[in-house]
């Protein structure tokens, strides 16, 4: 007895898992080129299809999901855009690094990472904070989660840890004595990330790598080792007329993953103390805690908490 | 940005949906389609001169976006074909029908994916993360050949079911 026939709403689905043999998908492309109906259904089901695949690969990288796909899908249409749009004005061809930076933005969605941050020249050091002195930028880490999240932890010369971070909703700070301090201006407590204060946050990505494509000449570099790995790297000059952001930046990944191994901002303002140039190594991407991000994750339940939502 | 670049970036943003939906409907490789993804957005921008604005806008975005899904068939020499003419046209038309009367309702799915259970859930998981066909989920999950091609086509449905009653009773409150 022969097998039963498919109906052409299973010759559908066998199409989308890539397993319509020639008959099959000779008789679903009459199917559609004759029922205006069956199109519409096949139209339905390719977009569930595509959807449900950004959905379960974005659960996957995100151990703690929070808000997550729609607004980033949102956000790397929008760079996209952005990113395209400028170029479009200037008359120019969209260069292969603009591209690449769209997909280094689409990488950073994935998942846990962490960077080691070092200063590469000396600066004036961190100014006081109630007779102390005040946390470095040198030796600190970076953790990251997605596009958004962030842990910046930082010792001053006498190995006391501040912690700020943005867990999704709020922002916070953990000082080595006093009370930890939340809000929700997603913005607070920024002012120690490097390039926070010239508008190339790399904890926000999107934000970070768009200003990039916009204000930056860029070149990318394919075939460099780093560390006895192939990497490739793109290099920005700031554009003449743009007058806040480091003089050159350095973003150094592996081509294949497109996993950021090393940002390199230098010539910083030096409005504020610090390092003149800075250096994110990336660490290593090991899933964090699934609080990690979550003030509560560094501090005693004898810490008081308060509200800072005062405007700055 | 002056007022045509700003038309075509609204255009685009609330086409890219429906033409990834159609880009990785027809390759199977999540890189290639990247890839391809991006080359249409370029060319998008780059020829939005050229699109006639008394049309619609996702069917000519489409057209682009098969061409490059040529391309890329072509530059990988699989001997994978497009679908033919006639039948893309349909669904570019129907992409389009569906895009207008329903945008917004994928917005349930979050929610429709969680209540996933069971083989359904690891089914979901193996196809849609690990890229595996059926043959392959059927392996891993101990089922007979083309019991998970039928499962897959049952968890899509449901989800399609699931989506349609959220959007209806979102209306009706």
């Amino acid at each position: 007895m022969s097998p039963e026939p498919q109906s052409e709403r299973a010759l559908l689905h066998a199409w989308l898992d890539g397993e319509l043999d020639a008959e099959g998908r000779a008789r679903m492309e009459r199917a559609l080129a004759s029922s205006p109906e069956f199109a519409r259904e096949a139209a339905r089901t390719m977009r569930l299809h595509h959807a449900i695949a950004l959905s379960m690969e974005s659960r996957a990288a995100q151990p703690v999901p929070k808000r997550r796909t729609w607004r980033w899908l949102a956000a790397a249409s929008l760079l996209l855009c952005s990113a395209l749009a400028w170029t479009v004005a200037t008359g120019a061809q969209a260069s292969a690094a603009q591209v690449e930076l769209v997909r280094l933005a689409e990488a950073a969605s994935r998942g846990d990472r962490t960077f080691a941050i070092r200063a590469l020249d000396d600066g004036p050091p961190a100014p006081e904070r109630d007779g102390r002195p005040g946390p470095e930028l040198d030796g600190a880490r970076l953790y990251l989660r997605g596009t958004e999240q962030y842990v910046l932890a930082r010792e001053n010369a006498q190995g006391e840890r501040t912690l700020t971070g943005f867990d999704g909703e709020l922002a916070w700070t953990v000082p080595p004595r006093g009370a930890v301090r939340v809000s929700s201006d997603r913005q607070r407590f920024r002012g120690g990330l490097p390039g926070h204060q010239h508008e190339l946050p790399f904890v926000d990505l999107d934000d970070g790598l768009a200003n990039v494509a916009r204000n930056y000449d860029l070149t990318l570099e394919r075939e460099l080792e780093l560390d006895g790995r192939p990497v490739a790297r793109i290099d920005g000059v700031r554009k003449r007329g743009v007058e806040r952001g480091p003089k050159r930046i350095e973003l150094w990944y592996e081509p294949q993953s497109r996993q950021l191994r090393r940002i390199v901002l230098d010539r910083l303002p030096q409005a504020r103390s610090g390092p003149r140039a800075v250096a994110l190594e990336f660490v290593d991407a090991q899933p964090l805690p699934a609080d990690f991000f979550d003030h509560s994750h560094h501090h005693g339940p004898e810490r008081a908490v308060e509200r800072d939502d005062r405007p700055r | 940005m002056d007022a045509s670049e700003r038309r075509a970036l609204a255009l685009w943003t609330a086409a890219t949906p429906s033409v990834s939906a159609f880009v990785h409907a027809l390759l199977a490789d999540r890189a290639e389609r990247e890839d391809v993804l991006q080359e249409v957005a370029l060319a998008v921008f780059e020829s939005f001169e050229r699109y006639d604005q008394r049309q619609a806008f996702l069917p000519w975005a489409l057209t682009i976006a098969r061409r490059k899904v040529a391309d890329a068939l072509r530059r990988k020499a699989r001997g994978e074909a497009l679908l033919a003419d006639d039948a893309l046209d349909a669904l570019g038309q129907a992409l389009h029908d569906v895009a207008e009367r329903e945008d917004g309702q994928l917005a349930w799915l979050e929610q429709c994916l969680a209540r996933l259970e069971g083989r359904a859930r690891a089914a979901c998981k193996l196809r849609y993360v690990e890229g595996l066909k059926p043959a392959a989920i059927a392996a891993r999950l101990g089922l007979r050949a083309n019991a998970a091609s039928k499962l897959l086509q049952r968890v899509r449905e449901d989800l399609r079911v699931c989506i349609e009653q959220r959007q209806r009773a979102a209306e009706r409150a």
